[in-house]
């Protein structure tokens, strides 16, 4: 699939759907604009940029005839992945399991199995980290950060 | 008051020690960030913006201020040294210095980028001294449809300026006018698109924004392939230009300064598209443009010179007119705000010690600059050994606690994520955040400012074109959209574009 037109009609479909938001919403009258003017207004101005983008890409220019895939080809692509799902399960277990568990364990497993550093550098690096973010943070600037189910 | 008057007041705040302490904080951590590639400003600035919230909003700003014309100096002595911008302001000093640097003069290329850049950023303020002033006097004439006006042209020029496709980032500025609608509308009370989640009635963070599309989208992209840091020397001699380096250096740096400095108080402009110009210029007038990308000096002094000029310069929009230049303004106006602080042509009277203190900083953080990138040099081309798989983990740790931190909020964290994933296919599909970002903070004031000036004009959208200064700026609009898709800039724009990518 060539990767300018899936873009732009990615970016039509979303500009539709916030044109159509802005409807909803409301446009109110040109003496008095409602809620939804400016959201309709940029809405239909991102889809007629989207239609631009599509149209361009059955141009013969060659720097719009990349196919989605040669975006990531050759590049470790699963590593964005990889990194991607371990913020989300950061996030779902950070306010459960608590600061010092989560973020130890984040940095951990970050540079011990994705990047394959030495079990030393994986320990001393975390817990210098994640003991200076909770002094910086809770002890000086009194900013509460979640104790969790272990209450540390 | 005069300018000596307004000066002592901003020398008494510049100088109290906590001030000091955070300005020297501020262009520490600005170095490290220009130093290390991989984190722009505007990432590093979104992160540490709740470490702010426990200061005064001087302070704040001086320790934000410090970290973007920080790290305009620290850029080049990973560019010169590594080969690898360490900000995208440096590209352009990569050509010659690293030349330089594999030719055994990396100390006169990093000496002429630190002088160059002190110069400049010198010039740089006496400027925003000098023209702030009166031109916040001018703008108090400004109503809603000149501002409105006014921050179409910023949007237009920053998109006509993008290295990329103009109509991406055209969609772009208007996908960021959509984010900033997001949250409780402020004229009519009503929540626009928050799907029942309360946490988004006070719409997107900046910071979450900001984080996700610079800072989380850089990251996963720089995951997928292998860096690698190689510094060409192991110790850096001989930092103090000779007699012959500063003749030749001594005309670029002058022009890079006032092109810089011209060039930075655009909105839209910046120190990126100034470094550019800065390069080309000196190009075309030097007497052996052959030298240029085989290591010239003039081809590291101007453009360092016009990156750091256009730095200072930048703040002038932002603290005389409220309208941010770039996204790293646009950072700072959302920390103001975040301080109750509204920037605008009524700041430097109701705010004396903000504006006239962070001007003097600068002065201050500038010598501090001069000090941490020639003396200090060794620890610099220490840290450049530190490995990225070091390095990535720790700042996506700070980003993740700085998010959670500025509301206590998951939802932030969500956010951040969000938009870390958008950044990072959008730059897969060579779609520019930066447009996102400047629109986005605009948002609220652009709404507020055509919804009055529709309430005045009773409906009529003449007003924008029958009062002088508003038709001047939208004027100017025109005229770039227009040349934009004129053939013959088109090819211009595609090998700047071109150029900027075969060298990033």
């Amino acid at each position: 699939m060539n990767a300018e037109r899936v873009g732009g009609l990615f970016w039509l479909l979303f500009g539709c759907t916030a044109a159509y938001g802005g409807l909803d919403l409301g446009l109110g009258t040109m003496e008095e604009p409602g809620s939804g003017f400016l959201t309709f207004v940029a809405g239909s101005f991102v889809s007629l940029m989207a239609i631009l983008i599509v149209i361009q890409s059955f141009s013969g220019d060659p720097a719009a005839q990349a196919r989605v895939s040669d975006l990531w080809k050759g590049v470790m692509w699963w590593r964005a992945l990889a990194i991607s799902g371990l913020i989300l399960l950061f996030i779902f277990s950070f306010e459960t399991i608590g600061f010092f568990v989560c973020s130890f364990l984040l940095l951990v497993i970050i540079m011990r199995w994705l990047e394959g550093l030495e079990w030393k550098m994986c320990l001393l690096v975390p817990t210098i980290a994640t003991v200076t973010t909770y002094l910086v943070f809770k002890k000086m600037m009194n900013i509460s950060l979640p104790a969790g189910i272990f209450g540390f | 008051m005069d300018i000596a008057d307004n000066l002592l007041i901003g020398l008494s705040v510049a100088f109290q020690p906590h001030n000091l302490f955070f300005c020297f904080l501020g262009v520490l951590i600005g170095t490290l960030i220009g130093v290390l590639p991989g984190l722009g400003p505007v990432g590093a600035m979104s992160i540490l913006l709740p470490i702010t919230f426990g200061i005064s909003p001087v302070t704040a700003i001086i320790m934000l201020s410090g970290i973007y014309y920080g790290a305009q100096y620290g850029g080049s002595t990973t560019s010169i040294l590594v080969g690898i911008p360490g900000e995208a302001a440096s590209v352009v000093t990569m050509l010659d210095g690293h030349q330089m640097a594999l030719k055994g003069r990396a100390g006169p290329a990093l000496g002429i980028a630190a002088f160059g850049s002190f110069i400049a950023g010198t010039i740089g303020i006496i400027g925003l001294m000098l023209l702030a002033p009166p031109l916040a006097k001018v703008a108090l004439k400004f109503g809603p449809p000149e501002y409105f006006a006014l921050m179409i042209m910023g949007l237009v020029i920053l998109t006509y300026l993008a290295q990329k496709s103009m109509v991406k980032s055209l969609m772009m500025a208007g996908v960021g006018l959509l984010a900033g609608t997001v949250g409780m509308d402020t004229m009519t009370g009503m929540p626009r698109f928050i799907f029942d989640v309360p946490d988004l009635l006070d719409g997107i963070g900046i910071a979450p924004l900001a984080m996700g599309l610079f800072g989380v989208s850089e990251i996963l992209l720089n995951v997928e392939r292998k860096i690698k840091q190689s510094v060409v020397v192991s110790k850096v001699k001989n930092l103090l230009p000779s007699r012959q380096d500063w003749k030749d250096s001594a005309m670029p740096i002058a022009r890079g300064s006032i092109a810089g400095f011209f060039l930075g108080i655009l909105p839209g402009g910046g120190a990126v598209l100034a470094s550019f110009i800065s390069y080309g210029v000196e190009k075309r007038v030097s007497k052996t443009p052959e030298q240029f990308g085989h290591g010239a000096i003039a081809g590291v002094a101007g453009p360092e010179a016009a990156n750091n000029a256009a730095a200072q310069a930048a703040f002038i929009p932002l603290l005389t007119l409220g309208v941010p230049a770039n996204a790293v303004m646009g950072i700072l106006l959302g920390a103001l705000m975040i301080h109750g602080i509204s920037p605008g042509p009524m700041m430097i009277e109701k705010n004396p010690e903000l504006f006239w203190g962070t001007v003097t900083s600068m002065y201050v953080g500038n010598i501090m600059l001069l000090v941490l990138n020639l003396p200090l040099i060794g620890l610099w081309v220490k840290l450049l050994r530190v490995r990225y798989a070091v390095l990535f983990p720790l700042i996506l740790f700070i980003a993740l606690i700085g998010a959670y931190v500025i509301n206590g909020s998951e939802m932030d964290l969500y956010l951040m994520l969000f938009f870390g994933v958008i950044g990072y296919l959008m730059r897969k599909f060579d779609y520019e955040p930066a447009p996102l970002i400047l629109a986005f903070v605009l948002t609220n004031i652009l709404e507020d400012s055509l919804r009055q000036s529709l309430i005045i004009s009773g409906g009529s959208m003449s007003i924008f074109i029958t009062r002088p200064i508003a038709a001047g700026f939208l004027f100017v609009s025109l005229v770039l959209l227009i040349t934009a898709v004129i053939p013959s800039i088109r090819k211009k724009r595609s090998a700047l574009a071109a150029t900027a990518d075969d060298n990033a």
